[in-house]
């Protein structure tokens, strides 16, 4: 939340040197003070932005072969996060404090999206302190989402003043902090917490499944809030970025589910794991299951988030086999029905999945699990 | 708010609420009304000192966009008449024509008055225009620079003597409907050159019904590209701009690399209207990934599309693809820039039509000289107030297509039931290529030059970005060689950029007819023969192949998909179909795609422009 | 929504609602800003 707090005010002198200064000054501010953010708050994390998007530009810039160039930045990028990734699981193990360089996660995905895409040969003609502008866009160093580098070039050459777009952006930028204080720390952390813990003895399983409930809702609201905040900043400064979130707990089955939650990262591993997997291995579910592992230590490097991804990486294939069944085709005749179960069994599952990742140890998930599913009293 | 003449146009414009009023944005330039009226009268001051008057002939020729407009509004506010020559019109052409002209007086960048041969000395008025090349920051290079180059003292040298010169807005003469408001020469021979006569009644006829079919006013921003030596630049840029007292927006010219600007300049400029040229929308429509909502700005209105014929195919997929409206504009140089307009929001609209006559007449004369009835094939004539003077110099021209105030077009042309008006061929022999009007003849007579060929001919051959491209057929004199670069290197100086044949076929002879004369349609038959044909047929079937691919991959019905689709706009791609949908594809088309092309493969138009490749890398 | 609210009301009435309607969501975020849920897993930072 404070460092929510810090980028809002750093952005409001930003927000107008970005609109008065002269139009080929006015993205400079942006990138500087991003740095100098980062240098502040996690200096490990300035130097890793600095050098590694300054070494992948040059390789991907100036060597011959794209394949090898993107092969080697790819490979940089990822070693540096995955190191970063696991050295922070043991400190995390030890001191309990995680020293993971701020925003890692996503500007190292950012790159190799950079990287992919000149090997697809889809980017525009550009200048390294575009690319610069582009890693350095305070509005989503903190936390996503990991938005795209042609849009944003895009953004970047066709921004102008526009008064309705301003007060989107902050009317955005209000939403997001009511889900993010009201609807989040409040209404589910606070609120809902105090009901759980009061009826815990008499009612154990229903407080169990509003626990459960509560950490998926505020998953969600948390994450949807800070999206908001990011995509109404950038739309102040001009950027209209991808949206993070599209309603994730209306969706009518777990395929959609993914196409509704954290879109930036999922249509990454889709465009960039599933895809270059598919080619190869020409078997769907097993690119499937591969991606989804991604996805689901991208979170962080542990068993947990493994079991996770894997649970949703079978839950898709198990969709798409039952897509194709005779079951779901006569159901089909009765869309109501079939939306609204649906929704619920996804919301449901999506629920107990979270289970795995919300305790502190697989034990005590298990033991929630129990609970739930009536296996203990 | 509408002017019937120059007069009471600059009169209004004179108004202090409108000086301060962005005229033009041209390149990094900001040009407001008030500045542009400010050196429009400094150079009212510089013709009067140097005996420039009302009627008198200018020859205009700049690479300098916004001088080329500077100049050509202050002629047109003087009286006095602008003879457009094109920078790059070659040194010969350009002779001819000053000579045809009799101009004497010339507003010419420097090293044209070397490449022109014109003497300075034997002229009655001469500005030099130097390029401002000197960039910002180089200010040391530039104290240098002027004090080497201080040009002899009575030379007239522009912009330097704008500084040195007072603003006059005295004396200034009425300017009469039926003076000359300017000469653009389109057509004739290299040695014959043909100067269309435009009138300031034509002009500002025309301006008005402009005004009134595009719905212009001065909250309007014009984007227009398109070179100013041409009527579609200069008229329906500048010229139509400042009529609306709206904003003409010219950021760069227009260049394959700058596609995405093209795109991005719509919203950036707040853009309301875009004039432009088919092939120009033909690039957009290729180059349009990510750009697809490039037009859904609060602003804008349409596009407009001039000087070529606008394909029913691409103007379909342009409006379907990019959500916005297309408006067909048909004219002549004859006609100052239209006179039928299909599309635009009050009138009835057909696409693939030139749509109706505005404020003037047509008629189809069949070739029996009877008037054509609904779906008669004919030649289109036109009578309006906007029709031109005649050809400079050149009775027997103007007789011959102007008859008791009718124009004959020279096109070939139907009307339907509903009074619409379709383009289906051409009586006269030119070529259009990408806007341009090409005059075969003009180029054979240059070819013909070469002391290596026996006779050559030119024509037009259909193009798919182009609409039409230019190729030059040539017999070589027995016993000779001649290499095909050699050949360009020799056409160089002697050609436009436009005028050079895009493919040249070597022949041993010709076909021709019992007077001798070299048949065009069995050239035509002969360059086919040579070519693989198949490519266009080719494009067709993997169409096909996609669609019925698609439908079943995504459990959709055929006619559902159309080719514009991509995977967010298509419920049944998601990642499991696209595998079912890219092995579909390798089966029936007996190929393998690779990893990146995989990838690439997320739009229908991406994965047709991938299968063609692999296709052609295939047959290679 | 200030679409919807046009629909029903008149212009002036809709854009005071909606200002009403900022002043209270930015009174909740400040009445509830002391509730801190410090650095949530699952963002990943």
């Amino acid at each position: 939340m404070s460092l929510l707090i810090i980028v809002l005010i750093v952005c409001i002198p930003l927000l107008f040197l970005a609109w008065l200064l002269p139009e080929k000054w006015q993205m400079f501010p942006i990138a500087i003070s991003t740095a100098v953010f980062l240098g502040f708050v996690s200096p490990a994390s300035l130097v890793i932005l600095t050098t590694s998007s300054l070494i992948t530009y040059y390789i991907l810039n100036t060597h011959g072969s794209k394949t090898a160039a993107t092969m080697v930045a790819v490979v940089l990028v990822s070693s540096i996060l995955l190191i970063f990734k696991l050295q922070s699981e043991l400190n995390f193990n030890i001191t309990k404090n995680k020293i993971l360089p701020l925003g890692i996660s996503y500007y190292s995905f950012r790159q190799i999206h950079y990287a992919m895409e000149t090997y697809k040969r889809k980017l525009p003609a550009h200048s390294i302190l575009e690319y610069y502008c582009y890693l350095f866009f305070l509005p989503t160093i903190l936390i996503g989402p990991i938005n795209l580098f042609q849009p944003f070039v895009k953004d970047l050459r066709k921004r102008r003043w526009n008064s309705v777009l301003f007060s989107q952006g902050l009317e955005r930028i209000l939403y997001g902090m009511v889900k993010i204080n009201v609807i989040g720390n409040y209404l589910l952390t606070y609120k809902l917490n105090l009901f759980c813990t009061e009826n815990a003895a008499s009612q154990v399983w229903l407080t169990t499944y509003l626990q459960v409930f509560k950490f998926t809702a505020n998953a969600y609201v948390q994450f949807a809030g800070y999206s908001d905040v990011a995509v109404g900043l950038s739309i102040l400064f001009g950027f209209k970025i991808i949206e993070n979130f599209n309603f994730p707990f209306l969706a009518k089955n777990i395929a959609d589910f993914w196409k509704r939650w954290h879109i930036s990262l999922s249509s990454w591993c889709r465009e960039y794991v599933f895809f270059p997997f598919l080619s190869i291995t020409r078997n769907a579910r097993i690119s499937i299951i591969i991606s989804m592992i991604v996805l689901g230590i991208w979170h962080e490097i542990s068993i947990r988030y493994l079991l996770w991804g894997i649970l949703h990486a079978l839950a898709i294939n198990i969709w798409h086999r039952y897509e194709s069944t005779a079951l779901h085709k006569k159901l089909s005749k009765y869309p109501v029905f079939q939306n609204v179960t649906g929704v619920i069994v996804t919301l449901n599952f999506v629920m107990l999945s979270f289970v795995l990742i919300s305790e502190n140890s697989l034990s005590q998930s298990f033991n929630l699990l129990q609970t739930l599913l009536f296996l203990k009293r | 708010m509408t002017y019937s003449n120059i007069n009471t146009l600059f009169e209004a414009l004179q108004q202090t609420t409108i000086r301060n009023r962005l005229f033009a944005h041209i390149n990094d330039k900001k040009i407001t009304y008030g500045q542009l009226q400010e050196e429009m009268e400094k150079l009212w001051s510089i013709f009067q000192k140097n005996g420039l008057r009302k009627g008198d002939k200018v020859i205009l020729s700049t690479n300098d966009d916004y001088y080329t407009t500077l100049f050509f509004l202050a002629f047109l506010r003087y009286g006095i008449i602008t003879v457009f020559i094109d920078p790059n019109v070659p040194p010969k052409r350009s002779i001819a024509i000053i000579e045809k002209t009799g101009a004497n007086v010339f507003v010419m960048d420097e090293e044209l008055f070397v490449t022109r041969l014109i003497d300075a000395n034997s002229t009655a008025f001469y500005l030099k225009i130097q390029a401002a090349t000197q960039k910002k920051g180089k200010l040391f290079d530039r104290l240098l620079k002027n004090k080497k180059e201080t040009p002899a003292a009575d030379e007239l040298v522009f912009p330097a003597i704008m500084g040195t010169t007072i603003a006059d807005s005295h004396a200034i003469d009425t300017i009469e409907d039926e003076d000359v408001a300017y000469i653009l020469f389109t057509s004739g021979t290299t040695s014959d050159p043909r100067g269309v006569m435009i009138s300031h009644s034509n002009l500002f006829a025309h301006l008005h019904t402009l005004k009134k079919v595009y719905a212009l006013n001065e909250n309007d921003h014009l984007l227009n590209i398109l070179m100013l030596y041409h009527a579609d630049g200069i008229i329906q840029g500048p010229l139509l701009t400042a009529f609306n007292q709206a904003t003409w927006i010219r950021p760069f010219r227009f260049d394959l690399s700058n596609i995405g600007d093209l795109f991005n300049s719509i919203y950036k400029y707040r853009i309301t209207h875009f004039i432009t040229v088919p092939t120009v929308l033909s690039f957009m429509n290729k180059f349009h990934e990510g750009y697809e909502d490039s037009f859904q700005t609060e602003n804008f209105e349409f596009i407009i599309s001039v000087a070529s014929k606008l394909e029913l195919k691409l103007w379909q997929d342009f409006e379907q693809k990019f959500q916005t409206q297309v408006v067909n504009v048909y004219g002549l140089t004859e006609t100052v820039a239209g006179s039928l307009f299909c599309g635009i929001n009050a009138l009835p609209r057909k696409v693939g039509t030139v749509g109706v006559p505005v404020d003037c007449e047509a008629k189809i004369i069949k070739e029996n000289g009877e008037i054509a009835l609904a779906n008669e094939t004919g030649v289109l004539w036109l009578k309006g107030a906007h029709i031109f003077k005649g050809y400079l110099d050149n009775q027997i021209d103007t007789e011959a297509v102007l008859v008791n105030g009718w124009l004959n077009t020279g096109d070939i042309a139907i009307k339907d039931e509903d009074g619409f008006f379709y383009i289906t061929g051409r009586e006269k022999n030119t070529i259009n290529t990408g806007g341009i009007n090409i005059y075969p003849e003009q180029v054979t007579e240059m070819i013909n030059t070469h002391p290596k060929i026996a006779e050559s001919i030119c024509l037009g051959l259909p193009d798919e970005n182009f609409q039409e491209k230019l190729v030059s057929v040539i017999v070589i004199r027995p016993d000779e060689q001649l290499e095909k670069n050699d050949l360009i290197d020799f056409l160089r100086p002697l050609l436009e950029q436009s005028q050079m044949p895009k493919n040249f076929y070597f022949f041993d002879n010709l076909p021709k007819g019992l007077s001798g004369k070299i048949k065009v349609n069995a050239v035509k038959e002969l360059i086919e023969s040579t070519h693989n044909t198949s490519t266009q047929s080719g494009t067709a079937i993997s169409n096909m192949i996609i669609i019925e691919a698609a439908a079943e991959a995504f459990g959709m019905d055929k006619n559902q998909i159309k080719m514009s689709d991509n995977s967010h706009s298509l419920e049944g791609w998601d990642s499991m179909a696209h595998l079912v949908f890219i092995t579909i594809l390798e089966d029936r088309l007996k190929v393998r795609f690779s990893t990146a092309e995989m990838m690439n493969m997320n739009t229908l138009t991406s994965v047709e422009q991938i299968i063609n490749e692999k296709l052609k890398a295939v047959k290679i | 929504m200030y679409n919807l609210l046009t629909k029903v009301m008149a212009k002036n009435y809709a854009n005071i609602l909606m200002f009403l309607w900022y002043l209270f969501l930015l009174f909740l975020v400040f009445r509830y800003s002391f509730i801190d849920s410090g650095r949530f897993k699952y963002l990943g930072y």
